[in-house]
This record gives C-alpha cells, sequence and structure tokens, in this order.
C-alpha cells in the first residue's frame, strides 16, 4: 500500500488509525535504553539486535535495565545458533558439532564464523559473534549459566533435528512431535526468560515448579506461527503441521491447499487452532506470575498478538493461499492492552476468545472441543477476575449497601453539592452582570418605562418604517 | 469401611438421577444392601442393579414412611426424590404446592423418621437451581458462599428450603450434606436433550436466542452418582462434607446455543443459517407464544422462562466439592452429549446396526398423497353410531365373560376395581387386555380357538377396539360408514376365535341390519339429492 492506499484505509478505518495515534503518542515506555552510558560493544550488539528482530527488538529495549543486557544476548545467542541451523549449506559433519558445543563458544573470546552461505540473512551476526561473546562473559555469572544451558538444551536439540532431517524423514507425524519440536524452537526459550526474570526478582520463584506453564508460552506462540505460516512453509518445503492432525482431514499434505478440498482444510486448520487453543489457559497462569512492569509487558504482547493472529487464522481460507497477519492498528491496540495490566489484557484475551467462539461452526468435527476449550478460557478469566464477588451477590439479595457503593454514594452527593453551588454563582453573576448593564442604560438615558408600555401593549419590534415602501417616490 | 455392609436408602431410586445412584453405589460398595422406594415403579429406561429391593412409598405421607424406616433400618439415607416441574411450568405458579409439599414436607418427613431410626448419614440431591435461580444477580463461577434463592421459582424456592432444614439438622448423631448438581443430561433424561431435540421437528433450529456467549454448566449423570458415593463415603470417614453444600457439574461450562448445536450435529442436523435474536426481542416473542399456547392449550419450547434460561449464564465452581469431597467429572461433556443422545446399549435393536434408506417419493406423489384426504360417506348420526357400537361392546364382553368363565381362566385381582360378577363389570378394553395378556402369557390353550388362531386373536381383538381420542371428555367425531362396519365385523371375527356360536350370529346380524340402513340411507340421499 502506497501512501494514498494507506490514507484511503484509514479513512474507511478510523478506530485502527486512532489505535496506532494512540500507541506512538501516549505510549510510555516503563524503562527506555540509556544509549550515553552504553559501551560502543553494546552499541553494536543493539545494532544486530535491530537488524535480526523487526517484532521484539522494541520490546527488549523498554525492560528493565537489569535484564536488558542479558535478554538481548539470549536472544543474540539462539539467533546465533538458529542461523547456523537453517543454513542448509553446512554439511551436517560441520554443522552438527557446532551446535552441539554452541554453549562453549560462548566462552570462546573472539570466535566468529564464516561458513554461512552469503545468502543467510543474518550471517554477519557470525561474522561479527565475537562482539556477542565479550558482552557475554561481562554478564553476571547466574545469567551466563542460565544462557549457557539453554543454549545446550537447544543446540543439541536441533543437531537431533538434523540428523534426523538427513537420515530419513524429518516431518511431523505425532501431536507429541509437534509438541517436541515446539518445545525445542520455543519452549526452551521460555524456560531460560523465566529463570533469568526468577533470578532477577521479576517472576515469582513458583513459576519455576510449574515447568508446564512457561513450556506453554513457548508453545502457543510457536503454533501460531505455524499456523499461520502454514502456506509459507509449504512453498519453502517444511511441513509443521502433524501428520496426526492433518491426516484426519485430507489423504495428501498437498490436498489442503486444493480449492476442492477447503472445508477439509478448514476443519483442519481449526483442529490446529483448537490443539494451539488448549496453551491459552495457561499463559494466562503464568502472567499473573510477573512481578515487573516491562517485563509483563515484554511476555504479554508476543502473546495478545498470539491469540488475534489465531483469531484471523481461525476457518480463514486465506491462511492456505498467502501469508496473513493482522493490521496494524490492532496490533497497536493490542499492544497498547497488554501493556497496562493483567485485567486488561485479560479482557482483550477473552474479546478474541469470544471472536474465534462465534466464528466455529457446527459442521466442524472439533465444533464441541473448540466451544469447550473456549468456556474454559473465559472460566479461567473469571477465576482471577471475578465480575461479581460471593459478598456482593449476598448484599444485592439482602438488599444492604456495601463500604465501596456508601462511599461511591457520599461522592455523588458531593459532587451534586458541588454543581448546585455552581449553578447558584452563576445565577449570582448573572444578575450582578444584569444589573450593571441596566444600570449603564438608564445613566445613558434609556426609557424604560417606554420600553414596558410597548412590550405590554404586544409591540416587540420596533414599528417598520413606511418610507422604504416606495423608494422611487 | 467397605468392609461392614451398610444399608441404604435411596429416595426417588427409580428415577433418572436416583436409578443412577443406585447403580453407581452398588458397583463401588458390592456389599451394601440398597433399598429404593418411590411412587413409581422401576422402569426400563432406568435399569437397577439385581439386588435392589423396591418399595412403593410416598414421602409425603409419614405413615408409609415410618413402615419403610421400620422394614429397612437403614444406615445411609440419599434422598433422592424430588419434583422437576416442566419448561413451561418452571416460571409458572400453578404447582406450587403440589411441589412444595414433595420438596419441603418430603423431606421434613425423611429427616424426622431418619432421626428416629438411627440413620448415620444423610445425603440431599439438592439442585444448583437453589442459587441460580435467582434472576437478580449473575451467575458467574459462582461458590457455596453465594445466598441461597429463596425468591426465585417454584422449583429453587421449594428445593432451597428444603436444604436449609437438612444442612441445620447436621449433628454428630445424624451427619447430613447437600449436592447441587446443574442442568442434567444423560441416556433416560426425559426434559433436556429431548427437549432440544425436539426443536429440529419443529423447525426452530436455526433461531438461537442471546448473544451466544452465555456459559451453562450441565452435568452427565453419572458424575453425579459418582458425587453421591463419595459424599457418603465422606460421612463415613473424615466427615469433612458434614453440613456442607456443593455445587457438582462436569466443570465444563459450555454455551447453551453450541449444547444444542452439538446435539443437532449428532443427530446430523447442521442449521443452514444461524439467527441470532436479541434476548430482548425473544422474551416478546415467548409472551406472545406463551398467549398463543394458553389459548389453544398446547405446550411451547419458548416461553420468557426459557428465554430467561436460555440467556442466563450460570456456571458454578468446582473447587470446593474437588478439595473436601475429592469429586471429579469421570465423564467429559463431549462424551456425555454423545451418551445423552444414542440409545442405551441394552435397548439397542436391528435399527441402530447396519440400516438403509428409500428412495424418497416424487414431490408430484408427495402432493397427489397430502391432497386433503377424501370424504367417506357417513349416513349414521352419532346417537345411532354409539348405540350399535354399545351393541357390538357389551356382546363381546358378554361373549369374554362366557369365554373365561367356561375355562376357567383367572382374572386377576386388582385394588381400586370391583371384582367380576356380570361381564358389564368391565369395559371391553379391560376385557381385551385381559384376553390379550392370557394369549401373550400362553394361558390360552391354541386348540380352544377356531383353527388355533391364537396369533390372529391379538390381532382382532385389536382390531375390535374402537379408537380412542386423546381426551377423555371431548365430544367424538361422528365415524364414517366403514368403521362402524369394520369395528362390527372384527367384532365378529372375535367371536368367531373364540368359538361363540350366538356372539357371532348377533353380531352378524347387526351387521346386516346396519349395513342395511346405510345403504336404505344412501340411497334416499341420492334421491333427495337428484329429484
Amino acid at each position: 500500500m502506497g501512501l494514498i492506499g494507506n490514507a484511503l484505509y484509514y479513512s474507511f478505518h478510523p478506530m485502527e488509525l486512532r489505535s496506532i495515534i494512540q500507541w506512538k503518542v501516549w505510549h510510555n515506555p516503563p524503562h527506555e535504553r540509556n544509549e550515553k552510558n552504553e559501551t560502543e560493544n553494546q552499541k553494536i550488539c543493539f545494532q544486530f539486535l535491530d537488524k535480526t528482530s523487526r517484532s521484539f527488538s522494541a520490546v527488549i529495549k523498554e525492560l528493565h535495565p537489569e535484564l536488558l543486557i542479558p535478554i538481548c544476548i539470549f536472544y543474540l545467542v539462539l539467533r546465533g545458533l538458529d542461523t547456523i541451523e537453517d543454513d542448509t549449506s553446512i554439511p551436517l559433519a560441520t554443522k552438527e558439532p557446532l551446535l552441539r558445543d554452541f554453549k562453549d563458544i560462548l566462552t570462546q573470546d573472539g570466535w566468529t564464523f564464516t561458513g554461512n552461505r552469503p545468502e543467510e540473512k543474518d550471517r554477519e551476526l557470525l561474522v561479527q559473534f565475537n562482539h556477542v561473546i565479550t558482552e557475554f562473559i561481562n554478564m553476571k555469572p547466574e545469567y551466563q549459566a542460565i544462557i549457557k544451558d539453554i543454549t545446550e538444551k537447544m543446540g543439541n536439540g536441533m543437531a537431533d533435528y538434523a540428523v534426523k532431517a538427513e537420515n530419513d524423514d524429518a516431518s511431523v507425524k505425532t501431536k507429541e512431535e509437534y509438541d517436541l519440536y515446539c518445545f525445542y524452537v520455543a519452549g526452551l526459550v521460555g524456560e531460560g526468560l523465566t529463570r533469568l526474570f526468577v533470578e532477577a526478582g521479576f517472576g515469582n520463584p513458583a513459576l519455576l515448579k510449574r515447568p508446564n506453564l512457561h513450556k506453554s508460552m513457548g508453545l502457543f506462540l510457536q503454533k501460531t506461527n505455524i499456523i499461520r505460516d502454514i502456506r509459507e512453509d509449504f512453498d519453502d518445503n517444511r511441513r509443521f503441521w502433524p501428520q496426526e492432525i492433518w491426516s484426519k482431514h485430507v489423504d495428501n499434505f498437498e490436498d489442503l491447499f486444493k480449492p476442492e478440498h477447503l472445508d477439509a482444510a478448514l476443519n483442519c486448520s481449526s483442529e490446529m487452532v483448537l490443539n494451539a487453543l488448549e496453551h491459552a489457559e495457561e499463559c494466562l497462569f503464568y502472567l499473573a506470575g510477573m512481578r515487573e512492569q516491562s517485563v509483563f509487558n515484554f511476555c504479554a504482547i508476543p502473546q495478545s498478538m498470539a491469540i488475534a493472529t489465531m483469531e484471523l487464522c481461525f476457518r480463514n481460507p486465506d491462511i492456505f493461499k498467502r501469508n496473513i497477519k493482522i493490521t496494524k492498528g490492532d496490533a497497536c491496540d493490542l499492544m497498547h492492552k497488554s501493556t497496562q495490566s493483567l485485567s486488561v489484557l485479560c479482557d482483550s484475551f477473552r474479546q478474541y476468545t469470544r471472536k474465534i467462539h462465534k466464528k466455529n461452526t457446527p459442521k466442524d468435527p472439533n465444533f464441541l472441543k473448540i466451544s469447550i476449550v473456549c468456556g474454559q478460557i473465559e472460566k479461567f478469566i473469571e477465576t482471577i477476575f471475578p465480575t461479581q464477588s460471593a459478598e456482593a451477590a449476598n448484599r444485592k439479595v439482602s438488599g444492604e449497601a456495601s463500604a465501596a457503593e456508601l462511599q461511591k454514594k457520599q461522592e455523588e452527593d458531593e459532587n451534586k453539592q458541588d454543581v448546585y453551588f455552581m449553578m447558584a454563582l452563576m445565577g449570582v453573576i448573572v444578575v450582578v452582570i444584569a444589573s450593571i448593564m441596566i444600570f449603564v442604560a438608564w445613566m445613558m438615558g434609556a426609557r424604560f418605562d417606554l420600553a414596558f408600555k410597548e412590550i405590554t401593549s404586544g409591540h416587540f419590534r420596533p414599528p417598520v418604517k413606511n418610507q422604504l415602501e416606495h423608494p422611487e417616490l | 469401611m467397605t468392609d461392614s455392609a451398610k444399608k441404604v436408602l435411596v429416595t426417588g431410586g427409580t428415577g433418572f438421577v436416583g436409578s443412577a445412584i443406585v447403580r453407581a453405589l452398588a458397583e463401588k460398595h458390592p456389599n451394601f444392601v440398597i433399598a429404593v422406594i418411590d411412587q413409581s415403579p422401576p422402569r426400563p429406561e432406568h435399569v437397577l442393579p439385581e439386588r435392589t429391593t423396591y418399595m412403593q412409598a410416598d414421602i409425603t405421607s409419614t405413615d408409609t414412611l415410618s413402615k419403610t424406616f421400620e422394614a429397612v433400618k437403614p444406615d445411609i439415607v440419599v434422598h433422592a426424590a424430588g419434583i422437576v416441574p416442566d419448561l413451561a411450568e418452571r416460571w409458572a405458579r400453578r404447582l406450587e404446592q403440589e411441589v412444595w409439599k414433595i420438596h419441603f414436607e418430603g423431606t421434613q418427613n425423611m429427616l424426622d423418621a431418619s432421626k428416629h431410626s438411627g440413620v448415620e448419614a444423610f445425603i440431599y440431591t439438592s439442585t444448583c437451581c437453589v442459587v441460580i435461580d435467582d434472576t437478580r444477580t449473575d451467575h458467574l463461577h459462582i461458590n457455596e458462599d453465594r445466598p441461597l434463592a429463596f425468591k426465585s421459582t417454584i422449583y429453587g424456592e421449594s428445593k432451597a428450603a428444603a436444604e436449609a432444614i437438612v444442612l441445620k439438622t447436621s449433628s454428630s448423631k445424624m451427619l447430613t450434606c447437600a449436592l447441587r448438581p446443574s442442568v442434567l443430561c444423560g441416556p433416560g433424561d426425559y426434559q433436556l436433550v429431548p427437549s432440544i431435540h425436539a426443536c429440529i421437528a419443529k423447525g426452530e433450529i436455526p433461531f438461537l436466542i442471546g448473544n451466544g456467549l452465555n456459559l451453562w454448566d450441565v452435568t452427565y449423570v453419572d458424575n453425579v452418582a459418582d458425587a453421591h458415593v463419595l459424599a457418603i463415603e465422606n460421612l463415613l470417614t473424615s466427615r469433612t462434607a458434614a453440613g456442607e453444600a456443593f455445587f457438582i457439574q462436569n466443570n465444563e461450562p459450555i454455551v447453551f446455543c453450541d449444547f444444542c448445536l452439538a446435539v443437532w450435529a449428532h443427530f446430523g442436523h447442521v442449521p443452514p443459517f444461524e439467527m441470532h435474536i436479541p434476548k430482548s426481542l425473544a422474551y416478546f416473542a415467548g409472551l406472545a407464544c406463551e398467549t398463543v399456547t394458553w389459548l389453544m392449550g398446547t405446550t411451547t419450547t419458548l416461553s420468557r422462562g426459557s428465554v430467561r434460561d436460555a440467556c442466563a449464564t450460570r456456571y458454578a465452581s468446582g473447587n470446593k466439592a474437588k478439595e473436601i469431597l475429592g469429586y471429579e467429572a469421570r465423564i467429559g461433556i463431549e462424551e456425555a452429549i454423545r451418551l445423552s443422545c444414542e440409545r442405551r446399549t441394552s435397548n439397542r435393536d436391528e435399527f441402530d446396526g447396519p440400516h438403509q434408506f428409500l428412495e424418497p417419493p416424487s414431490p408430484q406423489a408427495v402432493a397427489a398423497q397430502e391432497k386433503a384426504l377424501p370424504q367417506l360417506p357417513t349416513n349414521l348420526n352419532a346417537g345411532e353410531q354409539d348405540s350399535i357400537l354399545h351393541k357390538v361392546n357389551d356382546r363381546l364382553s358378554q361373549c369374554a365373560y362366557d369365554f373365561i368363565a367356561k375355562y376357567q381362566f383367572r382374572v386377576p385381582i386388582e385394588q381400586d376395581k370391583r371384582p367380576v360378577k356380570v361381564p358389564s363389570d368391565r369395559e371391553w378394553t379391560e376385557w381385551v387386555h385381559l384376553l390379550k395378556r392370557l394369549a401373550t402369557t400362553r394361558r390360552i390353550p391354541a386348540h380352544l380357538l377356531y383353527n388355533r388362531q391364537i396369533k390372529q386373536l391379538i390381532t382382532v381383538l385389536e382390531n375390535s377396539l374402537e379408537m380412542r381420542h386423546a381426551a377423555k371428555h371431548q365430544s367424538r367425531p361422528v365415524k364414517d360408514d366403514r368403521n362402524v362396519l369394520q369395528l362390527i365385523s372384527a367384532g365378529t371375527q372375535v367371536a368367531k376365535i373364540l368359538r361363540d356360536s350366538s356372539a357371532m350370529q348377533f353380531l352378524d346380524c347387526l351387521y346386516a341390519d346396519t349395513e342395511k340402513l346405510i345403504l336404505e340411507r344412501r340411497g334416499r340421499r341420492v334421491r333427495f339429492a337428484n329429484p
């Protein structure tokens, strides 16, 4: 869309434009990166962050200073790992040890890698990886240990996958394999981040005792991406939708993209959405454990984007044709709502859950299951933010007013008094000004007695002068 | 605890919930001795385990109750008896006295009798309606701290009052607790799923009331039964549930519309479109429907009350039941809907197996069939028909009396009927019933009948019955000539098979006379029409 296109679009979608303006104007980051105090090396790292990530760099840069560098470096390390894994030009014999030993590379000062093919988009990061390593070594040892551990797990997971892809078919068969794949790609990041948050004191330590919560955080995001990117992945010859799911609806994976199998494909995609929605409840549970605003924002923004994307993809035939995205206006609105509080976030979760619910159709074999999952999400939100407490209901039935209600009533009474006072004051001012005007008029010779007489005899206007009737005479 | 053979008394035990409780209890505690009391005898659709004893008793009568308690000497009482007013009566006040009598007085009687006979544990099957029928507040994820609704529906009020006295009675001598299940579904349920299913035939499918977002709790009947077993076990061991009420449900709240859509989808019906009717409009439509049906004397699924029900959000927290009773729904809602819609396995027949459908007839053929039915000649007036049919019935009653007396068959003595002295002590319909029972229980030897036609006897007996009308006191419409003649003819066949020559002669004469009369009339009318 060009400028004119944009102008047209937003003139028909004023609410979206409003959201964008609101976000741009009013968003107040909880913490801002202080560039003055940063070293040259740190600045280079942030440049890489901007280059490698579109969506994450903004939220990372608003993080609390304590976690700003660690999470930035964590992200770059994983991105480096990913760049090696993605590059099909690297032979397995080189790739496998590199992936498995990447955790040790993190402490090898000055390590760089130039083995990537030139078209690999994040090649430059590995070419200058020494900057990342320098920052990594400067970090608190606790953070280093966490990042190292996750790098090890992820590197091994990726290496296993690469070996499997080399030897036999690496396509995802069962739902367990699908979950495992998503766990390596995203669930582990969730684990690492959670440990960092708890270490820094920004997360409830209980989160570590319930690993399925942060696992769900990662899986929810990853599964949303996999559903949304079905067409793009298919064109790149990658298949992440598990066979266990698609084989229920179509005989061949390719059939999902054929118009004659559209109904089956939609049912298949809704089963994928159902599979992902099962994590939503745990994501909200996890977010309730965040103790710092910037960390909450960092976690909440991707989640609300995910549920909105899920809603967009649900029973949408376009996902099989092209890559679809939520609009910029919606994104800004979601970001705005994800940076307030859990209850605001829950409201937007509920809103999108209901939208999904409305699109659900009994033609779908998973109709009831989707309906139940949506119900569970609503019920869960109700458990953390009840609309009406038992005491309130008790009072309503017995007709008593609560302390809050009494206070509200009192405030309303006070407000009323204020309004009356203002009105009385206005009245007094009107009377005073009117008297002054009348007095001035009288001083200047106004004949109120004549005016009064004319009015009582019914002449409200001055008499019309007759000579205007025949001007030619 | 399971070692000791406890004696359990279940009220309402032949009903939908009661029988499920009995089954669950017998399965979990095979050494318990279970006695069931109910107004109505065991029904085929609600199977009871073999060793269960049944006694007919009315809980509103203290005399019968004390006799029952004397006989059973129960250690545990599960009070599941109650009456659920139909949808049409739910928000009305017409049945108020009856409902209060059963729920409140009945429960009071049960408590008195139980205390008197030394019952240890008393479980009351309450309902979530004791809270949610109060429409003044929302009911989202409610817990047991919510106030009881003493001003709601006749059902909710009376159950709430009964529950209150049950819980108040709890003491170390007799422990009580109350379970509040939500709307139930399951095989044998005659309210929820059948009324939703009925909407398909009425063409009410695509119209969904409300915003389609109101969540409801539904409970599968076996889950409720599990909760009862757990409550009994709790009161016999840890006793933490004493004096407490618990919401029992599947803990999978579901949008009411979706529940309906899922039921319809199960029967292969997917609405071609869905129309969401705003609540206010539906409310007035309900009012209109009520007025129309009040004038027509039929029943409606749509009424103001059912609109209020369909739009309400009602679901409860299952935390307390989980923590104290250890209750969790064993059968999920999806399975529950499937089971509720399917016929019970024991009732399965050849229609549930492989089957085929016939080619539907052409629209022209259907149109021809659906034309107004032709008028058959009717020459006898109602009085004449009555007198003829009376003659047939009287003669046949005499014939049946003679037959039974001749071969000395037994005539069961029934409480509310006088013993048979003359044929007219029983209606012809009752004689038919008796003869049919004698034939089907093989008490009539075939050789007594004409040509050993034992099977044909049943058919002709049925043919000889006059079509009865649904309402007894409605004026019956005039029968056509062919129908009258057919009834006489069937009677003749009965007499023939029973080998009663005199009756046969009488009926054949009556046939000839009637035929003659009809022909005469027809001839006259023809002449009259073409002068």
